[in-house]
């Protein structure tokens, strides 16, 4: 049975590791939350989360998204009434039927670019633009693909005709994509007053959509280190236990 | 001392609902062979498993809204706004990991030491049957999470299920509640995963009566073992909490730091871009999934995943030899290593896009499954010269 | 094992047994609580329900002798912005006549009498008052009236006419400004 276990174990491993070995094309970017224990980096999300705003958010929404939930990348509830102040969305409509807008609450769901998707079907020449909430949901290197994309706007080779409203991209299967290179050097300025470049945004803007698909990384690696201390001492508890137990 | 404790005289329930009695005589004072090991403590971890799943499936059946937009979105929102909704979520699909990590330990553990001999056919039978409803309420339950990939999972096991000759198409439309996964199907798949998850907690329980009636399975394969190699079942505390302590752990690092751990990725939400995925089962449907792409060549793959339970359902009557443990059959153990390397090259590559090797490797590995219940089973029985089985347990390890 | 002359040894490891145990036991025990806790905590209201439980509302677009209903926690609140006639009228009303005696200071706030924030749910058998709306009769009080059994409420929501017996109920509520109110 020792051997049987053993077997299969080897089998898994052999293959999973030649699946591993696969050429990979993406370029890797540290991101310390992708380690066993790594967390999020606060002030690496609240960049993300300001090229977003300044450079997504047009096209691109985040509906599992709150503003409240915000509050996760270190931000103050006077941050983000400040941040939701200049949000107008619709709330509800006047006597006459015409929609009222007014400045989003922190309970409210980030704002969608457009009512629905044949508003943005047209708009966008038939591409609809994904919701990014679960973007980089499934993918260990989901943040990996998307700083890739973000940095894989190349010239179209010779060989390729590029149809009408598409770009050449190296990180994109197929390596045609209906999104124009979105990130605008100096669209963002940090609290210092400098203006980080086109790397560091998607650098950030990659972490910031990684924790939009899973904000409960930090929180679920802590509770699970607690538990895992716990089923030790727990262990060695009752083993202590059932040893005494057999010696007398 | 205990003893003397628990045996004074019976209190006012106890002589009305005998209950310290039954877990003294089924229980602690139950004979067992004094030479069991570490993996005979399994069938106590598959009932840990299913107490997990159990309440965190109650739990998210509080959250859970059938219908085809809000079943994925509703157990997302579940995860992010809820106390604990990630954990609860994780500790029910982290769990149907472990559960079917166990199982099929299980179930090799009984081919390896030839656990359906000796009158526990029927044990064995409905070790099968349950084995078979976990592989439905895990397709169900994977199924009924919505977004693409499941649903796509969920149209292709439609076409399986019309590939059937005769009356398939009719099947499929009754298994889908229309012509393809609308409004009518969320509701069914969810019932179809919370009846049959109940349902098995009652087939457990009658194969552990069964397995209680027949003479007990030990790793010598020792058909009716001497009496003086029976210990009380509380001699195998030690090993049973090594092995729950083990599984905690296990389950507590998927949980912690591999949450969905060989799941699709889409078994939550997707959003139509994404990037391009395959439909690709949870781990312990690979194998089957495997069977069921080999057989759609051949016109015919429900069938032969049906005939592969089939088949291991038989087991008893395919290996009619004298000697049933592994340890004393050096060449029936050796194809049973062969067999658990085999379903799990199946199960790779059942995971993998339909180019290049993978088609062969799916059809071999498929083709060697058959081949080893069919052909390789009887015949070993027949030609191998096993060890001589020592008429008492040499190896105590309680 | 007692025997051989090691007794208080081997009673010094019945003790040792014991106390492990029970140190396990209660570890155990500790482990148990948590996982029964954190379910517990699971059915708590999750975010999306605690958000609707504190609420802003802007009273400015209320037009004095107007009245706007909303939802707070699944109840309907009226909120109503009276004019000054009508405050003085409420205060004016003599104690003896009221089937539930309770002055107007305590049914507005301090400094902002001119508006009356109630529970918009008659307290005889559960139904929605009537009297928001501009069309709405507001029933001979100039308050609510309750289209079930006729209740009749004042400008400032206390009961003058049965079969109610109670006032309409205040929902927890603070200026935050002169023109804004927080429920909850």
């Amino acid at each position: 049975m020792r051997r049987l276990l053993f077997a299969a174990a080897v089998a898994l491993t052999a293959l999973g590791l030649g699946q591993s070995a696969r050429a990979e094309t993406r370029t890797p970017q540290s991101f310390r939350f992708q380690s066993l224990f790594g967390t999020y980096n606060k002030a690496s999300l609240q960049v993300g989360f300001a090229v977003y705003q300044a450079d997504c958010a047009s096209c691109h929404g985040l509906s599992l998204v709150h503003y409240r939930d915000l509050a996760h990348l270190g931000l103050s509830p006077q941050d983000i009434a400040a941040i939701v102040s200049h949000i107008k969305v619709q709330k509800g409509v006047d006597p006459a039927g015409k929609p009222v807008l007014a400045p989003a609450m922190a309970r409210d769901a980030f704002k969608s670019p457009f009512p629905d998707e044949a508003a943005a079907e047209k708009k966008f020449h038939g591409a609809i633009p994904p919701d990014l909430s679960l973007i980089e949901r499934g993918h260990r290197d989901g943040a990996d693909f998307v700083f890739s994309l973000l940095m894989g706007y190349r010239a179209a080779p010779p060989n390729v005709t590029m149809p009408p409203h598409h770009f050449y991209n190296i990180a994109y299967p197929g390596g045609l994509i209906a999104m124009a290179p979105p990130l605008k050097p100096g669209s963002v300025t940090l609290a210092d007053g400098k203006k980080p470049d086109v790397q560091a945004m998607a650098h950030d803007v990659a972490e910031f959509l990684a924790w939009t698909a899973d904000p409960t990384l930090d929180q679920r690696k802590a509770v699970g280190l607690r538990i895992i201390i716990f089923l030790l001492i727990l262990g060695a508890l009752g083993g202590f236990a059932i040893r005494a137990g057999r010696r007398t | 001392m205990d003893k003397s404790e628990s045996e004074a005289a019976p209190g006012w329930l106890e002589t009305r609902l005998p209950l310290c009695a039954v877990w003294r005589t089924q229980w602690r004072d139950h004979l067992v062979p004094a030479n069991l090991t570490l993996v005979w403590s399994f069938g106590v971890l598959v009932a840990v498993a299913l107490g997990v799943l159990t309440l965190s499936g109650i739990w998210l059946g509080f959250a859970y809204v059938p219908t085809t937009q809000g079943a994925a979105l509703s157990i997302e929102r579940y995860t992010r706004a809820v106390n604990f909704g990630w954990l609860i979520r994780d500790l029910h699909r982290d769990g149907a990991t472990m559960l079917f990590g166990v199982v099929f330990i299980e179930l090799f553990r009984g081919i390896y030491y030839g656990s359906y001999r000796n009158r526990r056919e029927l044990a064995w039978i409905i070790e099968v049957v349950r084995f078979f409803a976990f592989l439905a309420v895990g397709f169900f339950g994977f199924a009924m999470t919505g977004g693409a990939v499941a649903d796509a999972a969920v149209t292709i096991m439609a076409a399986h299920i019309a590939a059937i000759p005769l009356f398939g198409s009719a099947l499929a439309h009754w298994f889908l509640g229309g012509f393809m996964v609308g409004s009518a199907t969320a509701p069914r798949l969810a019932m179809a995963h919370e009846t049959i998850g109940f349902l098995v907690l009652l087939i457990a329980l009658l194969g552990f009566m069964a397995s209680r009636a027949a003479p007990p399975a030990n790793p010598d394969g020792i058909a009716v073992p001497d009496p003086r190699d029976m210990v009380p079942q509380s001699a195998y505390a030690g090993k049973l909490f090594t092995a729950f302590m083990i599984f905690a752990l296990i389950f507590a690092v998927i949980v912690a730091f591999a949450p969905g751990l060989g799941q699709p990725a889409g078994m939550s939400l997707t959003s139509p871009m994404a990037m391009p995925v395959q439909p690709v089962p949870p781990w312990y449907l690979l194998g089957f999934h495997g069977l069921a792409r080999a057989g759609q060549s051949a016109g015919g793959g429900t069938l032969l995943t049906v005939a592969a339970l089939v088949l291991l359902g038989a087991l008893p009557w395919l290996d009619q030899g004298i000697v049933a443990s592994g340890r004393y059959r050096p060449l029936y153990a050796g194809f049973v290593i062969v067999l658990a390397i085999d379903w799990v090259v199946l199960s790779v590559a059942a995971a993998q896009p339909a180019t290049g090797i993978w088609p062969a490797v799916i059809d071999i590995a498929t083709i060697y499954v058959f081949v080893h219940f069919i052909v390789i089973t009887p015949l070993v029985t027949m030609l191998e010269r096993a060890h001589p089985v020592p008429a008492r347990i040499a190896r105590r390890t309680a | 094992m007692a025997e051989n002359g090691a007794t208080s040894g081997a009673h010094e490891g019945e003790e040792r047994r014991d106390f492990l145990k029970i140190l396990f036991g209660a570890t155990a025990a500790v482990g148990a609580g948590a996982i029964v806790w954190s379910f517990g905590a699971a059915l708590e209201p999750g975010e999306a329900a605690r958000d609707q439980s504190v609420f802003d509302v802007d009273l400015a677009p209320i037009e004095p002798n107007s009245g706007i209903s909303l939802r707070w926690r699944g109840k309907p609140v009226f909120i109503r912005h009276l004019t000054a006639e009508q405050v003085s009228a409420v205060e004016a009303t003599p104690m003896k006549d009221l089937l539930d005696p309770v002055p107007v200071k305590q049914r507005v706030r301090p400094g902002h009498h001119q508006y009356a924030v109630v529970i918009g749910i008659c307290p005889h058998r559960g139904c929605i008052p009537v009297g928001n709306k501009a069309s709405d009769p507001r029933g001979p009080y100039d308050g609510w009236l309750c289209p079930c059994h006729g209740a009749a409420f004042d400008a400032v929501g206390r009961v003058r006419r049965g079969p109610a017996r109670q006032n309409l109920a205040i929902p927890p509520y603070r200026f935050v400004s002169d023109t804004l109110i927080r429920l909850g």
